[in-house]
């Protein structure tokens, strides 16, 4: 039980959230969600995740900055992006944080076991 | 001629050459008492039928000798003539040197006319004209010298350095080498000459080399001018349309109001915008201005046709082009807003039907707590269909995610990596990709269509996002072999083309359809235009061509009629180099 994968979810679209968590639930994953970056912010602070899956339009801080700060307090996690923005694109400071295109999930994706296999790769790395 | 002559009739002697045919003998008609009766100096005398002049002298009274002077009228004429005329003359003799070439000449007698025009006198006579006049050209010695060698006459235009002028010269001989010269200054004719003719051939380049045809035709429609463009575009050279009938050549019933409203108002009529006036033309869009001349100079009208397909296309090409980056910046900014609400659905689907399987361990237990038979659940589901529903909800959701994936395309900028290909291949990787997909659909067959290749160039590299130019490919060949099976079952044809030109690469996809009307062909690249049945085609295809050739790569594509009839579209790109870049 204590080796389970903990992931956090931000993302301002519940819908989106809640079948994310429902279906990485079923996976037996431990998923927390937020709707916004400030809260995920909050999480990070007193928990340890091993995987964001942060959307990058955000209402207040965006997905970006977010990402930035968490690497920042726990430099051990690690990202996915989940994005709608069609003309999102990876700056250089995600880069930076080694983040690929491999980690850039464009929505709607039409069968989540891919971020359970891209989880599993993020993990065993 | 003259002569002496005494009292009683007798001549005492005589000199000169008299008219042909006369001797002194034929003058003892003179009567010398005649002159003492009349007491006159000067007579008229008619001998032989021509009238002669007398000038009698008395020399010695005491001697009663008379000199006698008897010339031709006719002569007198003549010399009056050199005397008086309007134009220039001179005699002159000729030098020869030892080899018998012309060297100099010497001038022998000179009219008034001659003084006027050349400012010399009569103290040239005498003087040899290099003495007189040492800057005279070679030229004049040669021409007159072949003149006296040859006896022939000859008129000529030449310019004298000594006078700074043009004289048009009359040249003949007298006898041995007398030469007598006529001549008139024509140097301000001939600059009124050069002027016109300088003119003339002016007006004679800018029509020549006018971008527009220019045509000119009397009131009887014959052509009586025709510029080289009218050439060039018609195919008929100036000397068959001259003396022409125009309406042979034209469809005049279009312009025919043009022409009646010129002669009315006596102004230039404008037409914008003309199509099919040129038989064999019908490509060309045309404007049309036509004058009418002053009927005083000439009666008829100038017609300046010009081409403006060029300027229509870019014009229609600017409107399309700004009218997609709007509807292509709304569909963007729409397609963004929709994949959330997509995401809801597609990704509650899969949790709806993952969470309704019996086989799945989590379900298993939740039935268990709640006293559920999961297989009972599932024949009741799938008697209520809801299994299907479920499918039609992910099926739509997939559609839906479709279209605003192409939709996306519509961005300024391709999320895609250029990469440096050969354009060969990817036109036979599309090529197999299409046959792939036919032996799926139904309705068209793509084994029966005849894809000809020989046309496409071996070795052009391509810079560009190679998934999306296949993709716009890939759609161009589609909906070709959809119009071309529409149209014929059996001999459907397609043709790909490529080129390079200038550091372009065009690449054609032409095939033997329908073709595409024109009042349509501005509206195909909309995005959902479609003529095709509803889920046969969203009516995207062209419009994501046309954002992923003009906005990602900075081409250009666009429809015309190819060489089958059919409908040829083309896409051109920048950057065209040779194999191995
Ligand atoms: N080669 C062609 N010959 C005749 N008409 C054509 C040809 N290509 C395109 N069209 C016309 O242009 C329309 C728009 O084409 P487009 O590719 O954008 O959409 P579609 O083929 O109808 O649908 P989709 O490509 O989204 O499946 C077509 O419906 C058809 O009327
Ligand atoms: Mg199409």
């Amino acid at each position: 039980m204590e080796n389970k994968t903990r992931i956090l979810i931000v993302d301002d679209d519940s819908i989106v959230r809640e079948n994310l968590v429902a279906f990485l639930e079923d996976e037996d994953f431990l998923v927390d969600s937020v709707k916004d970056a400030e809260e995920g912010l909050k999480r990070i602070e007193d928990n340890s995740y091993d995987i964001a899956i942060v959307d990058m339009r955000l209402p207040g801080i965006d997905g970006s900055q977010f990402i930035i700060k968490t690497n920042e307090m726990s430099p051990n996690t690690k990202f996915i992006i989940h994005t709608g923005s069609t003309n999102f694109s990876l700056n250089q400071k995600l880069k930076d944080l080694g983040i690929t295109k491999k980690e850039l999930f464009m929505k709607p994706i039409r069968d989540m076991n891919t971020f359970v296999e891209e989880i599993k790769e993020l993990i065993n790395d | 001629m003259n002569f002496l002559m005494d009292n009683k009739n007798n001549i005492l002697s005589s000199s000169g050459n008299f008219s042909k045919g006369l001797s002194p003998l034929d003058f003892v008609v003179f009567d010398i008492s005649e002159f003492n009766q009349k007491n006159e100096k000067n007579y008229s005398l008619e001998i032989k039928g021509k009238k002669y002049k007398v000038d009698v002298k008395k020399i010695k009274t005491s001697e009663e000798l008379y000199h006698i002077n008897i010339s031709s009228e006719q002569k007198d004429f003549y010399k009056n003539i050199f005397k008086e005329s309007i134009l220039a003359i001179a005699t002159h003799r000729m030098i020869f040197d030892e080899k018998g070439q012309p060297v100099d000449y010497i001038f022998t007698d000179i009219n008034e006319e001659f003084k006027n025009l050349t400012g010399l006198n009569s103290d040239v006579l005498g003087k040899t004209v290099l003495e007189t006049l040492p800057e005279t050209e070679k030229f004049w010695i040669k021409k007159y010298g072949e003149i006296v060698k040859t006896g022939k006459s000859e008129r000529f235009q030449n310019y004298s350095v000594a006078f700074d002028k043009w004289f048009d010269v009359f040249v003949f001989k007298n006898q041995k080498d007398f030469f007598t010269t006529v001549f008139r200054d024509i140097t301000e004719e001939k600059k009124t000459r050069d002027d016109l003719a300088y003119t003339k051939d002016f007006l004679d380049n800018i029509i020549s080399s006018m971008p527009s045809m220019l045509i000119g035709i009397d009131k009887d429609y014959k052509i009586n001018e025709w510029n080289v463009k009218a050439s060039e575009i018609t195919g008929i050279p100036e000397e068959k349309a001259l003396g022409k009938d125009l309406r042979d050549i034209i469809e005049s019933h279009i312009i025919q109001n043009a022409l009646t409203s010129c002669d009315k108002e006596n102004s230039v009529v404008k037409m914008d915008r003309v199509k099919g006036l040129i038989n064999g033309r019908n490509d060309l869009i045309l404007e049309v201005l036509i004058y009418k001349l002053d009927e005083n100079i000439k009666d008829g009208y100038v017609l300046i046709l010009s081409d403006i397909s060029e300027r229509i296309h870019l014009q229609e090409m600017m409107i399309q082009n700004e009218k997609m980056i709007s509807v292509g910046g709304l569909a963007a900014g729409m397609a963004h807003e929709i994949n959330n609400p997509i995401s809801g659905i597609l990704q509650g689907v899969q949790n709806i039907k993952r969470r309704l399987s019996p086989d799945f361990a989590k379900n298993i237990a939740a039935a268990e707590r709640f006293d559920i038979d999961l297989i009972k659940l599932n024949d009741f589901l799938d008697d209520r269909k809801i299994d299907l529903f479920l499918d039609g909800i992910e099926e739509s959701g997939f559609r839906a995610a479709n279209i605003i994936s192409n939709m996306l395309q519509f961005s300024g900028k391709s999320a895609g990596e250029r990469k440096q290909i050969i354009l060969k291949e990817l036109i036979e990787r599309v090529y197999e990709l299409a046959s792939n997909e036919f032996d799926l659909s139904k309705k068209v067959d793509f084994k029966k269509i005849q894809v000809d290749m020989s046309k496409v160039e071996e070795d052009i590299m391509l810079h560009c996002v190679d998934t999306e130019i296949e993709q716009v490919l890939l759609n161009l060949v589609i909906n070709a072999a959809h119009a071309v099976f529409s149209h014929r079952k059996d001999d459907g044809r397609i043709n790909f083309i490529t080129k390079r030109k200038d550091d372009k690469i065009f690449i054609e996809v032409e095939d033997n359809g329908p073709g595409i009307d024109e009042t349509l062909k501005t509206r195909i690249f909309e995005p959902f235009f479609t003529t095709k049945e509803a889920g046969e085609g969203t009516g995207l295809g062209l419009s994501v061509s046309y954002f992923i050739i003009k906005e990602h790569h900075g081409g250009d594509i666009y429809v015309s009629t190819g060489e089958m009839e059919g409908t040829r579209f083309t896409i051109i790109l920048p950057g065209g180099r040779k194999n191995g870049k």
